[in-house]
């Protein structure tokens, strides 16, 4: 039977992250520490027309962590700012469809943090 | 040597029979004895204490300084007076930054650390050193294999290019919660003092109280800060201890009931030592389950528990070494280090090793450990850290080291 939370889909991701790397220039370019378990990413990104062009990630951090940055960078990238905030924690985790505990949350949503607060800051820096 | 049977005296292994908890580091299991201390002093006798003149107030009074003098007592302290009760060591650490270090040391002086420090020792001084100007020092602890790996090279102190007389303080862990290594703080003090640096010394006992004797004179300290809630008492209670004269002169941090003889609307006289850090209600239950803790150690004895732990510790050190994969951050004998034992697993992220450990009611902890200077020194963002006491056992190794080899399994199969 396959692990509820190490699953298939998440080992892939783990193994090979789609859209790693940087962006230089873009629009996006916010970092997170989470200071619980060493994880660190860097997420970097470019908006056309209030669309996410393109979106990448680097950094390091448990398996988990990987894998949700790359399936979720997959989800977004293409979309439009708005139909990016209709995705929410509860529709993140529930499109992943893994068992997870509390405590990994925060690895599981690193990648919709980081992109609220890149977004976030743009929207700083307009002002 | 089998303190197996010690296990059953404490509640929580009764609640929860698979747990195997290797997380002491981080705070301690209860025995049943403090338990009921705790409740008992509801039950029976709670109260303020140092101002009721009824008999219920002057029981808990009673309770509560005959605990502190027990405290003193279990560090080699005759004065209970010396004695402070903070939050914890922590907050005992702060006084000292904020009650001594900031009034009396002047720009330019110099406190000396060390690259092991947990943050608690670590944050407060390099806060001083961007508010007040004075220069924080690193001793390296030692990375090359060989020997002295892991141990600190206090002796760099003799190359560095400083005026002597401006170091003002040496604070310095006991022992360091990432890599078990316990630093020769008595050596280190005779080593100051051959060396005219007249430096004083706190001592970090967090991780070491809870397993070594400890005596403030032969550690030849000035400062020594633990908890109770890693030597099996309740938490919200930490000690400071400080000699006399140094106390008297240091200024208290929180002002207002307790800490005063007398106050007018123009100015206020302090109280002795140690009421003058003591404003506000203490953690009173708090107390008498630390000393009721300290009672279970001494019933047992320090140096059986410490004995018996040598004996966990190797079992842990040469299971760790049979896992191939396997990187220890700390020394691989058992001389001078305690049970505490950080590693990782080659590929594997110490977060997803505790996720798949914890399947297996295994507990350990996962991180920086709240020593970053240390990681980094190390080159690990995280590291999976083990740490043993006296209700763990042979057993609960080898559960730990069957957990590991389960979690190689499901990741290397996918690596």
């Amino acid at each position: 039977m396959e692990d509820q939370l190490y699953k298939e889909i998440i080992f892939d991701h783990w193994q090979n992250p789609r859209n790693f790397g940087v962006i230089f220039g873009g629009e996006i370019n916010v970092f997170k520490a989470n200071s619980n378990c060493g994880d660190e990413f860097q997420l970097t990104g470019k908006i056309k027309n209030g669309c996410i062009v393109a979106i990448k990630f680097t950094g390091t951090g448990c398996a988990l962590s990987v894998a949700c940055l790359s399936l979720y960078t997959q989800m977004v990238k293409g979309k439009s700012l708005n139909e990016v905030k209709k995705i929410t924690e509860k529709k993140m985790l529930d499109e992943l469809g893994i068992v997870l505990s509390p405590a990994r949350y925060s690895c599981a949503l690193l990648g919709l943090q980081l992109l609220h607060a890149g977004l976030l800051k743009i929207k700083e820096d307009t002002v | 040597m089998n303190l197996q049977n010690y296990k059953s005296d404490f509640p929580i292994f009764q609640k929860y029979p698979q747990l195997v908890y290797l997380d002491s580091a981080a705070t301690s299991q209860k025995p049943a004895q403090v338990i009921t201390s705790v409740t008992s002093f509801y039950e029976q006798h709670n109260s303020n204490i140092h101002r009721g003149l009824y008999s219920l107030s002057q029981n808990a009074t009673t309770l509560f300084e005959e605990s502190r003098k027990k405290i003193a007592e279990f560090i080699g302290v005759t004065d209970p007076s010396e004695i402070v009760f903070t939050g914890n060591t922590t907050e005992a650490i702060n006084l000292v930054a904020y009650g001594w270090a900031q009034p009396f040391l002047q720009r330019g002086d110099y406190i000396v650390t060390t690259e092991m420090e947990h943050h608690s020792n670590l944050v407060p001084w390099i806060r001083l050193q961007e508010k007040k100007g004075i220069t924080l020092i690193f001793l390296p602890v030692r990375i090359a294999p060989g020997k002295t790996q892991y141990c600190l090279d206090y002796r760099k102190l003799l190359d560095l290019n400083i005026d002597k007389k401006r170091i003002k303080l040496l604070a310095i862990t006991h022992a360091s919660n990432i890599l078990g290594t316990v630093n020769p703080v008595s050596e280190i003090s005779n080593f100051l003092k051959k060396n005219r640096i007249h430096a004083k010394i706190l001592v970090d006992a967090a991780q070491s109280a809870p397993h070594l004797r400890i005596n403030v004179r032969k550690l030849g300290c000035d400062f020594l800060a633990f908890s109770s809630h890693k030597m099996l008492g309740p938490s919200g209670v930490g000690v400071l201890w400080a000699k006399r004269d140094v106390l008297e002169e240091m200024e208290p941090l929180f002002y207002g009931s307790h800490m005063i003889q007398r106050v007018s609307k123009q100015n206020v006289q302090l109280a002795d030592i140690p009421n003058k850090f003591e404003s506000g209600t203490r953690n009173l239950e708090g107390v008498i389950g630390l000393r009721s803790a300290i009672d279970y150690l001494e019933n047992i004895g320090l140096e059986t528990i410490q004995q018996y732990e040598q004996q966990l510790n190797r079992s842990m050190i040469d299971m760790l070494k049979r896992h191939k994969n396997i990187v220890i951050y700390g020394p691989e004998s058992i001389k001078n280090r305690l049970g505490v034992f950080s590693f990782n697993i080659n590929g594997i992220h110490a977060h997803d090793v505790s996720e798949i450990l914890n399947r297996f009611h295994i507990a350990v902890r996962t991180g920086h450990h709240c020593a970053q200077v240390l990681m980094k020194k190390l080159n690990q963002a995280a590291a999976i850290r083990a740490s043993l006491y006296l209700y763990n056992s042979e057993k609960d190794i080898e559960q730990l080291s069957e957990g590991l080899a389960i979690t190689e399994n499901i990741f290397k199969k996918k690596m």
